[in-house]
């Protein structure tokens, strides 16, 4: 069973191996990959989005150095763990003040762009040092900025 | 090999179609019917059978043609009583067998023309011209394997059609074989179509064209220089047919006006020249006296010059099958020799 | 996948391969190693002689300069024929036989064949096996061709300009279909190109080609990682004398603006901007500039016979 489907954005700079350990880290933490789960081989990685096997590969023992996943000879690259955080569910309370501060800013008459800015540059001057690249969805960036 | 291959033809078109059991005879049936082909065998056969069985099928039909013509000619002479009659006095009745005779006769030498055009052209210079000889080369087998089961491929077809019309003709022959009315022997129609020559004419014929394509590497192109080719190796070779034997002279002393003065000739031969013979032995052209007026008078001129009797030229009909032999083995050599151009040229350059 | 065990073997090793014809060099002074297991793009312009390079590995012409081993043996020995696979550009197949009888010429041709994987990737396609190929489309016949490439088991795999008719569709469906094969076989693939973007994260080996022999050779993350891309304000008329101590490759300007794209030997260090390039800016800067030093990485160069090439330029 194939869990998770990568789409590799070949436009963005941000080489392919990099993509597939960030989209994996994503669907860790939403909980769309649970432990136990097998990624998809790098032959079926090739097949549905072009990506050198040699790329999915290195994403993988990246991924394994980290400990998110473990090889199993011959059945494939499961999960171990998970990055899903009791605080990044929506029943958090720290979901509902962002939620809060949200309405707060809409009744400020912000637009969406001006609030996803707000919260991209708060989140640069948190986290300036840490590793995580500013990409993705403005959903899954919010989420994550509250989380920690 | 060949359980593998049946399996796995079988896995193959059992989940295109649900009919197993028609699949399954399809792909048995005719394994057992005749020797199964493998390997580059198969892909040769299969890349040119349309050609191949046109030929086979050809040959066939004319095969039968030829014995029923003999059918009726047998009959014919039976009835006339023939060879106790002449055919001379047969008139027109015998027109019909004769024009049997040329009307087929002229097919078979069209043979190495037509062969030669659209077999051996083609052969290798429509791969050429299609990739397909680099797509043969991509696999494992060696395209001297290739080459080589493409030429024997076609020497085994060409020597089984060409020879067993060749047989078949001079089976039909044979009854009338010394009335030079009806064929003369030293005349394409006879010297071509039987004996080694038609199968030797169409190797060389069909090898050349096969060289042909493979220097030109296109197959129309290749296919029209191939028929001029053949054109002139058939006037070539008609021209040196009479080459081919060892003439014979005879000659005579007992004058040349005479009523037996003329040598007589073995039946069948072919006469190739005449001239008067001297007293010292030279010879002397036959219208040395045609000025003189009266039989007195050439007398006079004949003895003057000292011509003393006939000298003629000429080759018998024994020799036919020797000199067919010889001629066939010149054009066995050639078609060696081109046999070794195409295979000296396939290691160098193939595709 | 064989990477960590074949990384050494060499797929392929070109020394001071060349062909000359009477017109000119088709291909000249090219040397470059191919580690085993490896996704190779093969890029240059029109005439660089990326087909004459394959031609030459693939034995289909005799090269007239320098050797070219294919697994350690020459091409057209009865070992590298059966280990290696050729698809040339025009994917040449006989017309009139049916798919069937096209994957039954490489059953009958190639010992080790795989019937099971090459009906695989005609069934992928949906391709009928009773129809004949002159009846197929450009994508199809494709497929076709790469089936009885990959049915022959190869453990290199040449292309020549794979997808250069196929429409965007058919090329990514017959693109995952190979990368696919190759990462169940640990095939090495070498697959020429002039369309760019065909090759990045397909590939994770690079062979550049262009007129003067092999521009750019090795491992496309060690190629990358030595490049840097950098963009700042002209000082005068040329580039700043700062840069003049890293390797150029290709520099450009336009208004007050230059970009360079450069192989530091030290820290860049200035007013400047710089970025990694991604591998299309790389290839471009490359194939632009003849004149730029040529760069091949330790893994891509051969050693011994070789016709000194000067592999790497300092």
């Amino acid at each position: 069973m194939v869990t998770v489907e990568y789409r590799i954005d070949r436009r963005s700079g941000v080489p392919a191996f990099q993509q597939i350990v960030q989209q994996t880290k994503q669907a860790l933490r939403l909980g769309v990959l649970v432990p136990g789960d097998r990624l998809p081989t790098a032959k079926e990685v090739a097949e549905t989005s072009t990506v050198n096997p040699n790329t999915t590969l290195k994403a993988y023992r990246e991924l394994e150095r980290e400990g998110l996943v473990e090889p199993r000879p011959g059945q494939g690259t499961f999960v171990r763990r998970t990055l899903g955080r009791p605080e990044t569910g929506t029943d958090s309370p720290l979901y509902a003040e962002l939620v809060a501060w949200m309405s707060k800013a809409a009744g400020a008459g912000l637009e969406r762009e001006d609030v996803a800015a707000l919260v991209a540059s708060a989140m640069e001057k948190q986290y300036a040092a840490g590793n995580v690249a500013a990409t993705g969805s403005t959903g899954a960036t919010t989420t994550r900025s509250t989380g920690e | 090999m060949s359980t593998f291959t049946r399996s796995s033809t079988s896995t193959s078109t059992g989940s295109t179609s649900d009919g197993k059991n028609g699949t399954m005879n399809a792909t048995t049936t005719p394994a057992d019917r005749r020797p199964r082909l493998s390997g580059m065998t198969w892909l040769v056969w299969r890349q040119h059978r349309a050609a191949f069985w046109t030929i086979l099928a050809a040959t066939v039909l004319s095969v039968a043609w030829i014995v029923y013509q003999r059918g009726q000619l047998v009959d014919f002479l039976d009835g006339y009583g023939y060879p106790g009659k002449s055919l001379d006095e047969a008139g027109g009745k015998f027109q019909q067998y004769n024009d049997a005779f040329s009307f087929v006769s002229t097919g078979l030498q069209v043979i190495p023309i037509l062969l030669g055009v659209f077999l051996g052209a083609p052969l290798i210079a429509g791969d050429l011209e299609n990739g397909t000889a680099k797509l043969v080369a991509a696999q494992s087998m060696s395209r001297t394997r290739w080459l080589a089961t493409k030429l024997a491929l076609a020497v085994l077809v060409i020597v089984v059609s060409t020879g067993v019309l060749s047989a078949v003709f001079g089976w039909w022959w044979n009854p009338v074989k010394s009335e030079a009315t009806v064929m003369d022997w030293t005349s394409g129609a006879a010297f071509n179509t039987t004996g080694p020559v038609p199968v030797a004419l169409t190797l060389f014929s069909v090898f050349g064209g096969v060289a042909i394509g493979v220097v030109l590497r296109r197959t129309l192109t290749a296919m029209v220089v191939t028929f001029g080719f053949t054109v002139v190796l058939q006037l070539v070779w008609g021209y040196f047919l009479l080459s081919l034997g060892n003439v014979v002279t005879v000659t005579t002393n007992k004058g040349v006006t005479g009523e037996n003065a003329s040598p007589s000739l073995p039946q069948g031969a072919y006469q190739i020249d005449q001239s008067y013979v001297t007293g010292s032995g030279d010879l002397v052209g036959w219208g040395i006296c045609s000025e003189s007026q009266t039989d007195a008078a050439r007398q006079v001129c004949l003895d003057k010059a000292d011509v003393v009797g006939w000298s003629v030229k000429y080759l018998p009909m024994s020799q036919m099958n020797a000199m067919q032999w010889f001629g066939a083995s010149i054009l066995f050599a050639l078609t060696a020799g081109v046999v070794a151009f195409l295979f000296f040229w396939g290691r160098k350059r193939l595709v | 996948m064989s990477e960590g065990m074949y990384a050494e073997e060499p797929a392929i090793e070109a020394y001071g391969l060349g062909m000359r014809y009477r017109r000119g060099w088709a291909l000249r002074d090219c040397s470059f190693r191919l580690p085993a297991g490896r996704i190779c793009g093969l890029v240059g312009p029109n005439g660089a002689g990326k087909t004459t390079l394959l031609s030459i590995a693939a034995h289909v012409l005799q090269p007239t300069h320098g050797s070219i081993s294919l697994f350690g043996g020459a091409p057209g020995s009865v070992e590298s024929g059966r280990r290696t696979a050729f698809l040339a550009q025009e994917k040449p197949l006989f017309r009139r036989f049916t798919v069937a009888e096209t994957l039954r010429l490489g059953r009958e041709l190639n010992p080790g064949w795989d019937q099971r994987a090459a009906e695989g990737i005609i069934r992928a396609g949906n391709v009928p096996f009773d129809a004949k190929i002159g009846t197929l489309s450009g994508g199809q016949r494709t497929r076709v061709a790469i089936a009885l490439a990959f049915g022959k088991r190869p453990d290199l795999l040449m292309l020549d300009e794979p997808m250069s008719d196929l429409d965007p569709v058919v090329r990514h469906e017959i693109m995952g279909t190979l990368l696919a094969e190759a990462a169940e076989r640990g095939t090495t693939v070498l697959m020429s190109t002039h369309v760019l973007a065909e090759l990045e994260n397909v590939c994770d080996y690079l062979v550049v080609v262009s007129g003067g022999g092999v521009r750019l050779a090795g491992d496309v993350d060690e190629l990358m990682s030595v490049h840097t891309l950098v963009t700042g304000a002209k000082e005068g008329d040329g580039m700043p004398p700062a840069l003049g101590c890293h390797t150029l490759v290709e520099s450009r300007t336009s208004g007050r603006q230059f970009t360079a794209l450069i192989r530091p030997e030290g820290p860049v260090t200035g007013p400047w901007d710089t970025n990694a390039p991604n591998m299309e800016e790389l290839l471009l800067a490359y194939l632009r500039s003849p004149d730029a030093p040529p760069l091949i990485t330790p893994t891509a160069q051969v050693h011994g016979q070789g016709f000194g090439t000067g592999a790497v330029a300092a």
